[in-house]
């Protein structure tokens, strides 16, 4: 019979107490599980949509509220810009590319963003059947929102004013879908793409009613929410942003830096939990100390009975490690399952798509977790362990 | 055969207790007798290789067990000795059928399912092989034991105080089964006790003063 087994059985023989060891093992890593898997994957998405912007230029506002709404799609636009301040930027020698966008409808709580074909080059975009946006009411939509608003080339939608889902719908345009998108893995994949022209058309006679000030077709008035900006050369980082932010309407602000801002926002509290699962990890070792140490007490006579029939103080010792490591690994695979569990739970109730979090993938770190409850598992039980390869086997099988 | 030579052990602190010479040989029956207090544990444990004397030799089939490293010598007790203690002790999260393998395997020996049933036929437990110790009663308990410590065919066979907390019914009982599986598996045995009822089934007594 192996150590294994006799661990095992000798775990079992007291169930309550070494379920109790592993949930709380399971809910410590549960924990630490969640957290590096939501913080790589949100790492992961907010470089993979920004990695080629360096700088987006809005209206004045919160920086971040416009590195969200311009990148990730996920806030409110900080208001609009001037077309002619724009069209000035983007033909500024800093400048290599200036991708324009004009948010403001959505359909069905998708963002239809208005924009030119820098986009695509900027995402570097590919057709998966149909063909790029060109006339105005044409679109291109990501392969999610074909997937998820059941649409196919050829099939017609009507946009929505705001950009979450409202019934106020602009019923006198008809948008066409004329392509789909191939997966992109990035923000792309949810959106709805047009040009600008079909944006401002939509807005154009709601405008001419709300603002008597907002002029038609005057090419010149016209506004965009924003530009996404990549730099001629490193040089410009230095002095680009600077020019733009003393442009009266203007802010810029970088996805780099507004992302770090975020996560050092967010990290207060990623910390405070990290540091909670410790400490229930650090609980839930004591607990393992505690439940070993106490089993031992009233097993070192069932030890001592096993030395009477052959095994050695190594065995012994083995016997009771094992059991530690038993309690933890177990904790830490089933806590490693819930983090995953949950995770997808909460991927599935999220209902911006841009930023679904999925339970699916995992990660190498998570190994190291694997590592940390082998840890435990020997430090909660070195001790009784080396209390087991020491006892006195006379003393003990005297006392009685 | 078993011997003891000028054996001598002192626990730290108090005065040393000195056992004559003793020869045992193959297949003897011997009482070891003597009132609590008098060294019966302490020669049982010298004798059983779990407490080194601070004198002296004991030697089983030739083999000086002290001279043993511990590995060893734990290995020499789980194949050469079978212990029966006053109480069974048998290992609670494991099966009846389960406590048996437990000690042939400790004793590094392959696992011997024909063994373990035919030990429990012949003490008529074949029937519990399933049953975890708690389930049994204290006599069929005391039968696990003997199973247990006869189960490696051991050279000597060693009871201690195995009826002093039984009625006379059992306590004739489990002497006769001792006697019984000794004789069964060529066993020198070895009852100590302070119980005068064992008296008369002995021949052969080593008196401790």
């Amino acid at each position: 019979m192996s150590p294994l087994k006799i661990s095992w059985k000798s775990l079992w023989s007291k169930p309550l107490s070494a379920s109790l060891n592993i949930m709380l093992i399971a809910f410590g890593t549960g924990i630490l599980t969640l957290l590096l898997l939501a913080s790589t994957q949100i790492e992961e998405k907010l470089n993979n949509n920004s990695k080629d912007i360096d700088l987006v230029v809005g209206a004045k506002g919160s920086p971040l509220q416009l590195i969200l709404s311009s990148i990730y799609y996920i806030d409110f636009p900080t208001g609009n810009i001037p077309l002619k301040e724009a069209n000035e930027l983007s033909h500024n020698p800093f400048v290599k590319r200036a991708t324009p966008l004009a948010l403001g409808d959505n359909y069905n709580g998708v963002r239809i963003v208005g924009t030119d074909s820098n986009f695509i080059s900027l995402y570097s975009l590919k057709i998966e059947s149909g063909k790029f946006w060109f006339k105005d009411l044409e679109t291109t939509i990501g392969v999610n929102v074909a997937i998820e608003q059941n649409l196919r080339v050829g099939d017609t939608f009507y946009g929505a004013h705001g950009l979450t889902n409202t019934s106020d719908v602009h019923k006198d345009h008809q948008y066409k879908v004329v392509g789909i998108l191939t997966p992109q893995h990035n923000v792309t994949d949810n959106l709805i793409l047009t040009n600008i022209a079909s944006v401002w058309e939509m807005h154009e006679e709601e405008g001419s009613m709300k603002d008597g000030k907002r002029k038609m077709k005057d090419g010149e008035d016209r506004e965009i929410t924003s530009l996404l900006i990549q730099y001629r050369s490193p040089m410009s980082v230095a002095m680009f942003p600077r020019m733009v932010n003393q442009m009266t309407s203007l802010q810029s602000a970088s996805p780099a830096m507004e992302s770090t801002r975020l996560f050092s926002l967010i990290g207060v509290g990623v910390d405070t939990l990290q540091w909670f699962a410790v400490l229930i990890m650090f609980i839930a070792a004591i607990s393992v100390f505690v439940n070993l140490y106490n089993s031992l007490k009233e097993r070192n006579y069932d030890l001592a009975i096993m030395r009477t029939l052959g095994a050695s103080r190594t065995k012994l010792f083995i016997i009771v490690i094992l059991e530690g490591l038993l309690l933890t690994i177990a904790g830490t695979i089933v806590g490693i399952i819930i983090g995953h569990a949950v995770l997808e739970l909460i991927g599935n109730y999220q209902e911006s798509s841009q930023a679904k979090l999925s339970g699916k993938i995992f990660i190498t770190s998570e190994l190291y977790l694997l590592l940390a409850g082998l840890g435990i598992g020997i430090f909660a039980s070195a001790l009784p362990a080396l209390q087991a390869y020491r006892s006195n086997i006379s003393k003990i099988l005297a006392k009685n | 055969m078993i011997s003891i030579q000028s054996v001598v052990h002192q626990y730290n602190g108090s005065p040393p207790i000195s056992f004559k010479d003793w020869q045992i040989k193959d297949g003897e029956q011997w009482l070891l007798l003597g009132e609590s207090g008098s060294g019966k544990t302490t020669l049982l444990h010298v004798l059983t290789g779990i407490l080194k004397p601070t004198q002296g030799e004991v030697n089983i089939n030739n083999t000086s067990i002290y001279n043993l490293s511990s590995k060893k010598l734990d290995q020499f007790r789980g194949r050469n000795i079978g212990i029966i203690f006053q109480k069974p002790h048998l290992i609670k999260s494991l099966t009846i059928f389960e406590n048996l393998a437990l000690a042939q395997s400790f004793a590094k020996l392959p696992q011997n399912q024909e063994r373990i049933q035919e030990v429990l036929e012949s003490l008529a437990i074949a029937d519990k092989k399933k049953a975890y110790s708690n389930e049994l009663s204290q006599g069929q308990l005391q039968r696990v034991s003997i199973a247990r410590a006869v189960i490696n065919k051991p050279a000597l066979l060693i009871a201690d105080e195995p009826t002093s907390s039984l009625d006379d019914k059992n306590a004739t009982s489990v002497l006769n089964l001792l006697m019984q599986q000794s004789g069964l598996n060529q066993a020198t045995l070895i009852v100590a006790t302070h119980d005068k009822r064992v008296k008369d089934a002995f021949t052969t007594t080593y008196d401790l003063p």
